[in-house]
């Protein structure tokens, strides 16, 4: 069979120009995907909303630049000389191949041609592998995939949270409000989760440009790792992107919609309980559907104390053991003293601004704070569930904070605390809302925590604080109308398991707030 | 238009050549090569060493073999120019004196210009003309030499007392220069044997003719050589130049001037007449190899500090093969 030369060139030369387009190919893909991996990285760094379609584009750029560049590759002319040389080199062929090559292009005939030409008729049978793709292609291909994976993967796993800003606080808050509330999904709820969320009020506008980002970002935000937690702990000082600070208004209007929410509630015991009591004995033993669908109403609307909803429900879901006037009247003694005091007060509440919150109470106030603390103790411990309430101010004044002034140790006495299990956690056995019998038997260390809260006495609030991240509820307290929160912190704890945190990390990061709050907040 | 025939007489020829040489001479396989492949490319060879090397034999025995007519110039430092190139005498012939061309021993085939560095350049350069023009001027008449014509010059080191270096001029004209090494243990045995034993060292009869030589003269022009090649031998050049990009950093460190073209033709030509010599039909680039010292050696001027510090030519030209790639 005679030898086409003609032929192997032009194999040849097609092969050279795709080899040639594959390398510019992974060139200018390795390149694109470099260029987006850092474009992703530096879009996730800072936060930049990024919306889902775009994980389709991250690899459109690198396959369009190897696209082009492969277009470009397969236009450039191979220098067929040099190619042959390699082929030559590759086969062993003494260049014979290139040689021939000269002789073509030279033209005439020559007795060396022919020579040649039988040479390497059955030499070039594997010319291919003298042309393999070359490894810097596959290296740089190689490396554009892992660019694209990473960009992708940067764009799906969501990166810790360094540290929230406090203009985004807010928006983390309210989301934080609807996961604990387990009807949040419920529309008749959206008021309610308003008032226990006071955080929303003034972040509608950012909720709906959040709702264009993606689904992503609010798994950032509330998926942070253990170790942004623990930066998080140990880089920041409490007044730094930690604490936000809550409006005297914001407290107002919570403290307005829960007092507005637990007067119904006992209204509407109050009515249940006259029915039972006028009704004949066999027919009060159960609520009336028209009850229960208030009940249900009530619960839903939100914004009660815990113990206050869990009390509705029991009443919903009555045990044998228990009879339906048994736990109205129990649920009732929670409204006593408020019922006898409300009467008296709730002119006042209404017209003089709720001064402070759950972290302020004004030092004109502390002779009745500690009569209502004396009183609490008497209370079979219900106080000590409770934290500080924020009472109103008989002056009148707005309490101001002192900012600078007020040492962290004044919050002792200011605190909410879920020191009923466990007096020794935050503000449990310290704080004025913890005392319990034995403490009002150490009466003269109270009278220390008196001492201590002269503090406050000396300087006015300025501005309130809210730990971020921090879980609140409504306080018990709230159902006298008076604008109270306190911290639920086997909530906390709860989230922080969920996020991996060691169990003994968990006091770590109690230990952090006590410090930051002197008591806890 | 080279026919197959030619190429088959040419190779003969030379297979026999190298062969009734090798006989004669002991070892040195890469001069007699060397000396062969001068032949070939119509170029002059250089051969360089101490005193006894048998680089004398060498072209007598090349002469003999070839059957052409052979000349030998001692050259000394009293050599005078007009004692090679022959000069006008005042002959007397029918009563009537004239001046009358003696033409000195450049007027051969094969010209032995033994210890070519021992005459002043003066008298060296008078060698110029023949070896690159084949003519020869005396006077006003300038006469022509005859083909085959190769100039086999042997030179002793540079170092030794009493030399001149060759210019530059005259030395670049020179196709190839060889290093005349010292024999092996076995050839200096081998050697000492067929020196005195019998009748001595014999000259071999002649096997080749003129014709047979400017025949293959031809062939080894037709033997094609790559692109590739062309462009790597002129890379290869480019790189014994200091200023040139492609130079190792050594050659710019110790050369005061590269090889000129002359050494790329010589390159080529050199490794045609070498792949022609190895039997086969193109060049290759081992061709170019073999020949990369031989042709370039002798055209690189080194600088003061390459002389300061007695920096090797050899070593240089090592650098620069392994400097430059085969594929660019």
């Amino acid at each position: 069979m005679p030898f086409d030369y003609s032929r192997f060139l032009g194999v040849l030369e097609a092969r050279a120009r795709r080899l040639r387009g594959l390398s510019l190919a992974s060139l200018g893909w390795a390149g694109t995907s470099a260029a987006v991996l850092a474009g992703m990285l530096a879009v996730r760094l800072l936060r930049i909303p990024l919306p889902y379609w775009s994980l389709s584009a991250l690899v459109l750029p690198p396959l369009f630049a190897g696209a082009v560049a492969y277009a470009i590759g397969r236009s450039s002319q191979p220098r067929i000389p040099l190619l042959l040389l390699r082929v030559d080199d590759a086969l062993g062929l003494k260049a014979r191949l290139s040689s021939l090559y000269e002789l073509r292009q030279r033209g005439g005939g020559s007795i060396f041609r022919q020579r040649i030409e039988s040479e390497v008729r059955d030499a070039i049978s594997g010319w291919r592998s003298a042309l393999p793709i070359a490894r810097r292609t596959i290296v740089q291909g190689s490396a554009g995939v892992c660019c694209v994976a990473l960009a992708f993967g940067l764009a799906v796993v969501p990166l810790p949270s360094v540290s929230q800003s406090p203009l985004n606080l807010a928006d983390t808050l309210s989301t934080l409000a609807q996961d604990l509330r387990p009807d949040s999904t419920d529309g008749s709820a959206a008021p309610a989760t308003e008032a226990t969320a006071p955080m929303t009020l003034r972040t509608d506008g950012e909720s709906r440009e959040q709702s264009d980002t993606t689904a992503l970002e609010a798994s950032d935000r509330n998926d942070a790792t253990l170790d942004d937690i623990m930066r998080d702990l140990t880089g920041l000082s409490p007044n730094e992107a930690v604490l936000v600070p809550v409006s005297p208004d914001e407290i107002e209007e919570l403290a307005k919609l829960q007092g507005e929410a637990t007067r119904a509630v006992r209204q509407l015991l109050e009515r249940i309980r006259d029915r039972l009591e006028d009704s004949p004995p066999t027919d009060s033993s159960e609520l009336t559907p028209e009850e229960l669908a208030a009940l249900q109403r009530e619960i839903d609307r939100g914004g009660l104390p815990p113990e206050l909803e869990q009390g509705l429900n029991e009443l919903m879901n009555r045990p044998e053991s228990r009879s339906v006037e048994e736990i109205v009247e129990q649920l009732l003694d929670q409204f006593g003293d408020d019922a006898e005091s409300e009467s008296g007060s709730s002119e006042d509440e209404e017209s003089a601004p709720p001064q402070s919150t759950a972290v302020a109470r004004s030092p004109q106030n502390i002779d009745e704070l500690l009569e209502e603390l004396g009183q609490a103790s008497s209370d079979e411990g219900q106080g000590s569930d409770v934290g500080v309430s924020a009472g109103p101010n008989e002056s009148g004044e707005p309490s101001q904070d002192t900012d600078g002034e007020q040492s962290a140790g004044d919050r002792s006495s200011i605190v909410g605390a879920n020191g009923m299990e466990d007096p020794s956690q935050v503000g449990g056995s310290e704080g004025p809302g913890g005392a319990t019998d034995e403490e009002e038997q150490r009466e003269p260390g109270f009278v220390r925590e008196e001492e201590g809260a002269k503090i406050g006495s000396e300087g006015e609030f300025v501005n309130e604080f809210v730990t971020e991240g921090v879980p609140i509820e409504l306080a018990p307290d709230s159902a006298r109308g008076e604008p109270s929160f306190r911290v639920n912190y086997e909530q906390i704890a709860s989230i922080l398991r969920e996020r991996g945190l060691p169990e003994g990390a968990i006091e770590i990061v109690r230990d952090y707030f006590n410090a930051i709050t002197e008591g806890g907040s | 238009m080279i026919t197959e025939r030619d190429l088959e007489v040419a190779q003969t020829v030379f297979r026999r050549l190298t062969s009734s040489i090798e006989e004669v001479i002991v070892g040195h396989d890469e001069i007699i090569r060397a000396a062969l492949t001068a032949l070939l490319c119509k170029g002059n060879l250089i051969l360089e060493g101490v005193p006894g090397l048998g680089k004398t034999l060498l072209v007598r025995t090349l002469a003999a073999s070839l059957g052409l007519k052979f000349s030998r110039i001692q050259f000394t430092p009293d050599l005078m120019p007009a004692d090679i190139v022959g000069t006008d005498i005042i002959t007397e012939e029918s009563g009537r004196r004239q001046f009358t061309f003696s033409p000195g021993p450049v007027f051969a085939n094969v010209v032995l210009a033994d210890e070519i560095n021992r005459a002043t350049p003066k008298t060296q350069s008078a060698l110029l003309e023949a070896m690159e023009e084949r003519t020869v001027t005396v006077g006003s008449h300038t006469y022509g030499l005859e083909e085959p014509y190769i100039v086999l010059a042997t030179q002793n080191p540079i170092e030794m007392e009493g030399t001149y270096p060759l210019p530059e001029a005259q030395i670049d004209r020179f196709l190839l220069k060889a290093n005349v090494r010292f024999p092996s243990l076995d050839e200096l045995v081998a050697i000492t044997e067929r020196n005195t034993e019998g009748v001595g060292i014999r000259l071999p009869e002649p096997t080749a003719t003129a014709e047979d030589i400017l025949t293959s003269r031809e062939v080894v022009r037709e033997i094609p050589i790559a692109e590739g090649l062309r462009d790597y031998v002129a890379r290869l050049l480019l790189a014994t130049h200091p200023n040139s990009e492609h130079s190792p950093p050594r050659i710019r460190e110790y050369v005061e001037y590269g090889a000129s073209p002359r050494g790329a033709l010589a390159l080529i030509l050199g490794a045609k007449a070498n792949a022609f010599l190895a039997g086969e039909v193109n060049v290759r680039r081992e061709d170019i190899r073999e020949l990369f010292h031989a042709a370039l050696a002798h055209r690189l001027v080194l600088n003061f500090k390459g002389e300061a510090e007695g920096v090797s030519v050899d070593e240089l030209l090592a650098d620069v093969w392994e400097h430059v790639p085969a594929n660019a």
